[in-house]
């Protein structure tokens, strides 16, 4: 039954502008079930003798409304697609979902590979997880649930997708995971029934049309008017692509003064190089180890090995290495070390774009 | 003349039915609430219908109608109706903008741009809708017998 609107237009144009201004008790607005019972009352007289005051109210109940958002987190590094590397498992990306409904809700989730074009995740399946409070950030002893229960009015409750990312992953590719989240009935243990408008077994959304005064009422109020909402984040991989380059040049020989060559007697410096690319990830823990035990002729010339030296013309037939950190022929005391014929030594970070080198001196047998 | 007791209102109106019409009393008093939604036609043009309160949500524009009717054979005067309003409904506005507000349960009375609202820290602002408590007219004509009168205001659900 409706009625049409006349007397109170000019009402409605001087009150608009303090709606803003309202005091609601929370966002959501007044809890599913509350009654709105309003009673008027009239004094009056009758031959001016005060007459019984007479009165007469009306009730009816909020109905609930199930509206709920679910967005990628994008608070701090959160935000934009999550790196990985080739291999890495359980990488996590990150979602929230905020339940602005009029009461309590349970949220069903699941998560899908929705753009993969390189297969950069490997297959085994997509895990989420929601956020305990326990413990900010994913903790795998005790983000366990995997689904909403009883995500109160108001509140919000962050979501994390794992992915295993596949051996094959390249620096640069990426996929995208799509988080489902569905609403079901709050209030008992476990996932409740599932709001829908049609379905066995579900929570079934009211028909609009009922005359229903007393009862409670649910209808949708999310986007597109379903009780279900996607969000899409993402994985982008970034490795480090590193390349290494090795060259020799002669510092000095028993016989010149300048110009040294490669006679017997003299002292060869080796130079390895090793190049991250330009954009790539930052690379760590790089070991190098040159096996020269082998190689007739040469004697290694002992205490000149340094780590972390600098590379002019890296990965070029006049690449060279100088400065660097001194370290050690001895094992276990320092970032390098000679030991049954192999010079190695460790290098520390290199970021992406940048070049860093180990060398030594051998002698040429006299 | 009739004193006001605001206390002696609110008990009675906890134990009065809905819109019951007492055929002892001469004056018969309805309260009805509507909500007010806005109906796009397919023209596209925007007209807004008042309907019963099938769905009512947060945020929804309610409208409540009171009317009272002179059943008796004598005129009645000194008519005062007075609506306190429901917790989860905020005050909108009435549609003659003859009425008196309260903002502190009933205590104090007067229009709504000159009344004072008391913060926790002993500063006092001025009262906006939101602060209201109560609402009331006092109807300085006299009602015929037979004759009827209609209140109007809003309130948005909180």
């Amino acid at each position: 039954m409706t009625s049409k609107l006349k007397l109170l237009v000019g009402a409605s144009a001087l009150t608009c502008s303090i709606i803003g201004g309202t005091s609601a008790a929370h966002a959501a607005g007044t809890d599913a079930g509350v009654d709105i019972n309003n009673t008027v009352t009239v004094d009056f007289q009758v031959g001016g003798v005060g007459q019984t005051q007479q009165s007469a109210s009306d009730t009816f109940q909020v109905d609930r409304v199930i509206r709920f958002t679910l967005v990628e987190d994008t608070t701090g590094s959160r935000g934009g697609d999550s790196s990985a590397s080739p291999n890495e498992d359980d990488v996590v990306t990150f979602f929230t979902l905020t339940n602005t409904s009029n009461e309590a809700a349970d949220f069903d989730l699941s998560a899908t590979e929705t753009a993969d074009a390189n297969n950069i995740l490997d297959g085994t399946g997509l895990l989420v997880f929601v956020e305990s409070g326990a413990t900010p950030g994913y903790q795998a002893a005790e983000d366990t649930a995997t689904f909403v229960d009883e995500l109160a009015a108001d509140d919000s409750v962050t979501i994390y997708v794992l992915g295993d990312i596949a051996a094959t992953a390249a620096n640069g590719q990426n996929a995208d995971v799509t988080l489902t989240a569905t609403a079901h009935v709050a209030g008992a243990a476990g996932l409740g029934d599932q709001y829908s408008t049609s379905g066995t077994g579900d929570a079934l959304i009211s028909d609009d049309t009922d005359v229903n005064t007393a009862g409670v009422e649910t209808i949708f109020g999310d986007t597109g008017r379903d009780g279900v909402e996607l969000a899409v984040d993402g994985y982008v991989i970034e490795s480090a692509v590193l390349s290494v380059f090795k060259s020799s040049s002669v510092i000095s020989d028993p016989f010149s003064s300048a110009n040294p060559k490669a006679v017997p007697g003299a002292i060869v410096e080796y130079c390895i190089s090793v190049a991250n690319a330009s954009g790539a990830a930052l690379a760590e823990s790089i070991s190098l180890a040159d096996n020269i035990g082998g190689i007739a002729g040469i004697t290694f010339e002992p205490g000149t090995i340094f780590v972390d030296a600098t590379v002019a013309n890296a990965g070029t037939a006049t690449q060279t290495c100088s400065g660097g950190t001194a370290v050690t022929d001895a094992t276990g005391d320092d970032a390098g070390e000679f030991a049954g014929g192999i010079v190695s030594g460790d290098l520390s970070n290199i970021a992406g774009g940048t070049t860093l080198g180990l060398r030594f001196r051998v002698e040429i047998n006299p | 003349m009739i004193t006001y007791i605001p206390k002696a209102i609110i008990m009675m109106a906890a134990t009065c039915m809905t819109g019951t019409a007492y055929a002892a009393t001469p004056l018969q008093l309805s309260s009805d609430v509507y909500v007010e939604r806005a109906e796009t036609s397919a023209d596209g043009a925007t007209k807004l219908i008042l309907e019963k309160p099938t769905t009512v949500l947060p945020g929804d524009n309610l409208v409540f109608v009171v009317k009272y009717t002179n059943a008796s054979n004598e005129p009645a005067s000194n008519l005062m109706v007075t609506n306190p309003l429901p917790k989860p409904v905020q005050f909108n506005g009435t549609a003659d903008g003859n009425e008196q507000v309260s903002v502190d349960g009933g205590k104090t009375w007067g229009s709504l741009n000159t009344l004072l609202v008391q913060e926790a820290d002993g500063t006092s602002r001025s009262a906006q809708m939101s602060d209201v408590t109560h609402i009331r007219w006092e109807l300085s004509q006299t009602l015929a017998a037979g004759s009827s009168g209609k209140l109007i205001f809003r309130g948005i659900v909180r």
